[in-house]
C-alpha cells in the first residue's frame, strides 16, 4: 500500500515537471526487484527444482471481500503414509512486501495434507501454494486474487 | 476514483442498468463469501471474556452480574432471550435503553460499581456475551407504546441527509441497495442488526452496532453521533426493528 | 484487558479412532507486520506470531513458520489422524518471545 501511493505520487510529480523519462525507469526497476524477490522465495522452497502442476488444490476467492482477511486453503492429494507423504506446504503472495506467508511441516500423523489460513494481501496478486513431497518432488498451484480498497471504507 | 466521480455515480444511479448483474461480476461472489464463514470468529474469544466479566465480583457488596442473573437466588432472572427485546423502554429511567446502556445501568445501580466507558473493550465483551445468550431467539423490539417516539426519531435519523456529501443512511442502504460501489455491494440493512456485535475484518476488532454506525457515518462524511446519545439509541432501535422476527446470531463476522 | 495470546481450538464431534479430523485454531494477536506506520508516520515495529507447533500427546506432529501476512488474530486450520486419546496441544510463539498454549482433548 505504502509503496503504491509513493509510486503514484512520483508519477504525477514527474509528469507535471515533464520529467516523464525518469518515472518509467524507476517503475521498471521496482518491478524487476519484486520479480527477484518472488523468484528467490520460490527457489528457497523448490531447491531449484521445477514445480509440477497437479495434486495441489488451492482455494481462494477470485475477488477478496477485503485485503486484510483473505481465506486461503490448500489441499494436497497424498496417502500421508511414512513412505509417501507431503513434507511441507508453503504459501506465498507475489506482491506482498514479504512474499512468504506461511510454511507448515507435516508428518503422517496429520492424516491429510491440509492447511487453511486467513491471510493479508496488500494488492491484487498471484497467490501460490507449493507442496514438497517425501520423495523430494515439488508440486504447485496458483490463483490470482483481486484486492481493492473497497467500498466506502 | 475521486470523490467527485463517486458523487456523480451516486447521482446517476437511477440511470444505471441491472444492478444485480453489475454486482455479480464486480464484487465477491456468494460462494467465495462462504469461505469467510468457515473457521473461527475471533470475536468468540471476546465473548468468552465477556462471560468472565459476567462472573466478576465488583462493587462494595462484591456482586457479579451472575449473582442476580444466573444464580439460584429466588429472584434470579436468567438472561437467555432477554437481549432480543433491546433496545427497550426502561420504565424507571423513562427512556429507551440500548443493551450496553442497560448493562451499565445495572453495573451502576445494581452492583454500585463504576460503569464501563461506552467504547471500552469491556462493555463490548459484556454486551456481546449477554446478546449471545439470545442466540437463536428472534429479534423482538417494541416499536409502539413508549418506544414509538424513539422509533420515529430513529427513522428520521436514518432518512436525514446530512454532512459533506449530503447522504443519508437510506441513500446507500435503501435507494442504492444492490449497486456496487468500488467493488463492494451496497446492501439493504434488512436483518443486519441480528448479527451484531460483530468482528469487522478491515479493523480486526469487534464492535457494537452503534460503533459501526459511527464508522459508517465517518465514511459517509457525516458528523458521527455520540455513542449512547439519544439520537444514536433511537437509530439503533429503528435499525434493530428492521430485523424483527429474524434469529439472533452473534458474534457476526463482517467486512 | 489484554486479549493477546488468548486462544481457542475447535475439534469436530462424532469422530472414531483413525478418522482424519480437522482442527481449527485461533490466537488473538495484532500481527503487526513491521511495514505499517502509525498516525504520525512512525513505523510500527513488527509484533506477530512467528511459529506454531502442534503436539499430539508427547509427539510433535507438525510445526509452522508464520509471517506477518497471516491476518490479525491468526486463524490456522490443519488435520490430524485421531489415532489415540491424548491432548492436542498448540503452541504459538511471537517476535517478542512470548509463548501461548492451548489444548483440546482428542478422545477415541
Amino acid at each position: 500500500m505504502e509503496r503504491n501511493m509513493n509510486r503514484r505520487e512520483l508519477l504525477i510529480a514527474a509528469a507535471a515537471l515533464g520529467a516523464v523519462a525518469a518515472a518509467p525507469g524507476s517503475l521498471r526497476f521496482a518491478r524487476a526487484a519484486e520479480a527477484d524477490k518472488v523468484a528467490e522465495a520460490i527457489a528457497a522452497i523448490t531447491g531449484g527444482k521445477t514445480a509440477q502442476p497437479g495434486r495441489v488444490t488451492l482455494t481462494a476467492p477470485a475477488i477478496a471481500e477485503n485485503g486484510a482477511v483473505v481465506p486461503v486453503s490448500v489441499e494436497v492429494a497424498s496417502p500421508m503414509t511414512q513412505g509417501e507423504h507431503v513434507k511441507s506446504i508453503t504459501i506465498i503472495a507475489d506482491k506482498n512486501p514479504q512474499p512468504r506467508v506461511i510454511s507448515v511441516n507435516l508428518t503422517p500423523d496429520n492424516g491429510a495434507a491440509y492447511l487453511s489460513v486467513r491471510m493479508r494481501l496488500g494488492e491484487t496478486s498471484p497467490v501460490r501454494a507449493f507442496a514438497v513431497m517425501s520423495d523430494g518432488s515439488v508440486y504447485a498451484a496458483e490463483k490470482s486474487v483481486k484486492v481493492t480498497i473497497g467500498g466506502c471504507g | 476514483m475521486t470523490m467527485k466521480t463517486i458523487f456523480a455515480a451516486l447521482l446517476a444511479a437511477p440511470l444505471l442498468a441491472a444492478p444485480a448483474q453489475a454486482a455479480e461480476t464486480q464484487s465477491i461472489s456468494d460462494a467465495d463469501l462462504a469461505l469467510y464463514r468457515e473457521g473461527i470468529n475471533p470475536a468468540e474469544v471476546l465473548r468468552n471474556t465477556g462471560g468472565d466479566l459476567f462472573s466478576k465480583k465488583m462493587g462494595p457488596e462484591n456482586l457479579s452480574c451472575a449473582d442476580c442473573h444466573e444464580g439460584t437466588k429466588p429472584k434470579a432472572t436468567a438472561l437467555q432471550g432477554a437481549a432480543a427485546a433491546y433496545p427497550k423502554y426502561n420504565k424507571t429511567a423513562d427512556r429507551v435503553m440500548s443493551l450496553q446502556l442497560q448493562i451499565n445501568n445495572c453495573v451502576e445501580k445494581g452492583i454500585k460499581a463504576e460503569p464501563y466507558k461506552l467504547n471500552s473493550p469491556e462493555i463490548t465483551a459484556l454486551t456481546l456475551y449477554v446478546k449471545s445468550l439470545s442466540n437463536g431467539a428472534p429479534v423482538q423490539v417494541a416499536t409502539n407504546g413508549p418506544a414509538k417516539e424513539w422509533h420515529e426519531v430513529g427513522r428520521q435519523v436514518y432518512e436525514q441527509r446530512r454532512g459533506q456529501r449530503n447522504l443519508a443512511c437510506k441513500t446507500c442502504h435503501d435507494d442504492l441497495a444492490g449497486h456496487t460501489l468500488r467493488m463492494q455491494k451496497l446492501a439493504a440493512i434488512g436483518a443486519g442488526a441480528s448479527h451484531w456485535p460483530a468482528y469487522r475484518m478491515v479493523n480486526g476488532d469487534t464492535f457494537l452496532i452503534e460503533q459501526r454506525f459511527k464508522q459508517c457515518m465517518s465514511n459517509a462524511r457525516m458528523a458521527p453521533l455520540k455513542e449512547g446519545s439519544d439520537p444514536m439509541v433511537a437509530l439503533e432501535l429503528y435499525v434493530t426493528s428492521l430485523a424483527n422476527g429474524v434469529k439472533i446470531e452473534t458474534p457476526g463476522f463482517v467486512r | 484487558m489484554a486479549e493477546t495470546g488468548k486462544a481457542l481450538i475447535k475439534l469436530p464431534g462424532g469422530y472414531k479412532k483413525d478418522d482424519v479430523i480437522q482442527a481449527q485454531t485461533i490466537c488473538i494477536h495484532p500481527q503487526d507486520t513491521g511495514f505499517g506506520k502509525d498516525k504520525e508516520g512512525k513505523p510500527i515495529p513488527a509484533f506477530h506470531v512467528t511459529s506454531v507447533e502442534v503436539w499430539y500427546g508427547e509427539k510433535k506432529i507438525s510445526d509452522m513458520e508464520v509471517h506477518g501476512a497471516i491476518s490479525k488474530d491468526p486463524y490456522i486450520s490443519f488435520k490430524v489422524r485421531a489415532s489415540h486419546s491424548a491432548p492436542l496441544k498448540v503452541v504459538w510463539k511471537d517476535t517478542k518471545g512470548n509463548v501461548y498454549e492451548q489444548s483440546a482433548e482428542i478422545k477415541v
